[in-house]
């Protein structure tokens, strides 16, 4: 039996890698192959085909998919497997970012960086974006390829209708201005630059708003999340401001994409930015910063700004919402380049990259 | 710290647009301008603008910290606390998959009732954050008259003001 397998510190359900992960072996298994996950943790609903490393038996003529996107002892057996390992990089968040709310965790990041270099040596490699593919490049990968994630944008639309979305979005129709920010609550993501733009434009332009943050709490950076509960009741803005968890696409996210007035994002790191995309599908105006992934998942669509300047914010997203020439060539915009996302369009590619992967695997004598 | 007004030379810095279809030039002029007017707006209203344009409280009026934390603690709260189960496997020979259920089992119930204590913690969270924040709009109502009192007198200005303009274009 032909065997593909993959790699991954972890295995969670409805998160960017974990998708993937999933997506790949669905469709190895559709082409023939045998597949399974070699992962330290993984939820149970993937149990079937989870492996711990422990119990993984090795052998030279399985092709191995290396998915790294944190520092974990799992790298360390990638690096000494028999068979063909490709490095496949989901970016590692840079440890300055939590140094101060993370320091336990900022050192595995560091850990992640360092097993980046380690895999260097590969003589191909993938990447989930372009930006992440400059990155190898950088610190010395010969070859890289882009392969994009199948988002979940088609599971998004099947619940546009359900009851859970149809709650937030009657919730929030109530004659407020609602910015939006979709994202884990990490340093990183920089929500309390958020917060302080959001402060400008509730006390300077507009009262009748509200600013709504989907998405879990950090366990890694709890003393994060506290600050933003903080700067909150600092800025005054309490009643102002929803931090509402995660928010899975059955439990109602797309009411909080259908009900936005403006997505702000003005995350320091993204490998890529998911939510960016989905807002886009549903015609949310995106306002970004200008940083790591974010401009290439944009492309040329949605507003950039250079600095997360409270003022140049708060104005550019108020013409984002107010100003309807402008919002609507926006949108014109980003419906174009939602298009290339499209659910099919990245599964052909993938089946096209994987498919290439997979006969090399059959043809192939060559060894990392 | 006072914050300059961006120039709409140093707008054209802040703000990239890359959509040809958009007027670039046009919408970074209108930014610069808006910036130009909120300050002055917000000196009338006797606000801080250069605290807030650096993301910092509105007023140097005292906030009661304790209460507010509190409420943000409360409110804060995730409304969704669902816990998924994750599992690290045994590396026990044969036993291990019966073993691996088995404790599947057990953290299920355990995660079902850590996850309906939760909710119900939640529940009662927003209902308490709710009572006490309507507590605090009530004691801080008497700052919020004096505020509206003042906004009120600004607009009988500009109202004079530009009553006083358009009868001297009549004349």
């Amino acid at each position: 039996m032909r065997e593909i397998n993959q790699i991954v510190p972890r295995l969670a359900h409805a998160d960017a890698v974990g998708n993937q992960v999933v997506e790949i072996r669905n469709w190895l298994v559709a082409a023939g192959f045998e597949s399974r996950v070699i992962t330290l943790e993984w939820d149970a609903r993937f149990a079937d085909y989870c492996v711990h490393p422990d119990n993984y038996k090795d052998g030279p003529s399985k092709l191995t998919l290396f998915h790294h996107c944190v520092g974990s002892g799992i790298s360390d057996l990638a690096l000494t497997l028999k068979g063909r390992v490709i490095p496949y990089y989901h970016n590692v968040t840079p440890a300055r970012f939590y140094s101060r709310y993370g320091p336990n965790f900022a050192g595995y990041l560091e850990m992640g960086r360092a097993q980046l270099r380690q895999h260097a040596a590969a003589p191909y490699a993938l990447a989930a974006s372009e930006y992440n593919r400059l990155e190898m490049l950088e610190v010395g990968y010969k070859q890289v390829e882009v392969l994009p994630y199948v988002i979940g944008l088609d599971r998004l639309r099947l619940t546009v209708d359900c009851p859970a979305a149809m709650d937030v979005v009657r919730r929030l129709d109530d004659g407020l201005v609602t910015w939006l920010f979709v994202g884990r609550v990490a340093p990183n993501k920089r929500q309390d630059s958020v917060i302080r733009a959001f402060n400008y434009y509730h006390r300077l332009i507009n009262p009748r708003s509200r600013l709504v943050f989907v998405g879990g709490f950090d366990l890694s950076s709890p003393e994060y999340a506290e600050m933003l509960r903080t700067l909150v009741g600092e800025l005054r803005l309490t009643g102002s401001v929803e931090f509402s968890g995660s928010i899975s696409p059955e439990a109602g996210l797309a009411g909080y994409y259908q009900a936005a007035d403006v997505f702000v994002c003005l995350s320091e790191h993204e490998g890529f930015c998911i939510p960016l995309i989905e807002a886009m599908q549903f015609d949310t105006p995106v306002l970004a910063l200008n940083s790591s992934g974010v401009p290439y998942a944009l492309g040329n669509a949605g507003v950039l700004v250079a600095e997360s300047r409270p003022d140049v914010v708060a104005e550019a997203a108020h013409l984002l919402i107010s100003d309807d020439g402008l919002r609507q060539q926006t949108l014109a915009h980003q419906r174009q380049r939602r298009m290339m996302f499209e659910p099919d369009i990245a599964r052909a590619r993938l089946g096209e990259v994987v498919g290439r992967l997979a006969a090399g695997s059959l043809n192939s004598s060559d060894r990392k | 710290m006072t914050r300059t007004p961006p120039s709409p030379a140093e707008i054209a810095d802040l703000i990239e647009i890359r959509d040809p279809a958009i007027d670039a030039t046009d919408v970074r002029a209108r930014v610069a301008d808006a910036l130009i007017r909120r300050r002055a707006w917000a000196e009338r209203e006797g606000l801080s603008y250069d605290a807030l344009a650096s993301g910092q409280p509105a007023t140097s009026a005292p906030s009661p910290d304790a209460l507010r934390a509190a409420i943000e603690r409360l409110q804060g709260a995730p409304a969704h606390p669902m816990t998924s189960l994750l599992l690290t496997p045994s590396t026990t020979p044969l036993l291990g998959g019966l073993f691996r259920r088995f404790r599947a089992l057990v953290h299920n119930v355990a995660i079902f009732y850590v996850n309906r204590s939760a909710n119900t913690q939640h529940v009662f969270n927003q209902a308490a954050a709710g009572s006490i924040y309507a507590l605090a709009r009530a004691a801080e109502s008497a700052g919020e008259l004096d505020a509206l009192k003042k906004r009120v007198s600004s607009l009988e200005r500009e109202i004079r003001e530009l009553r006083q303009q358009i009868a001297g274009e009549v004349k």
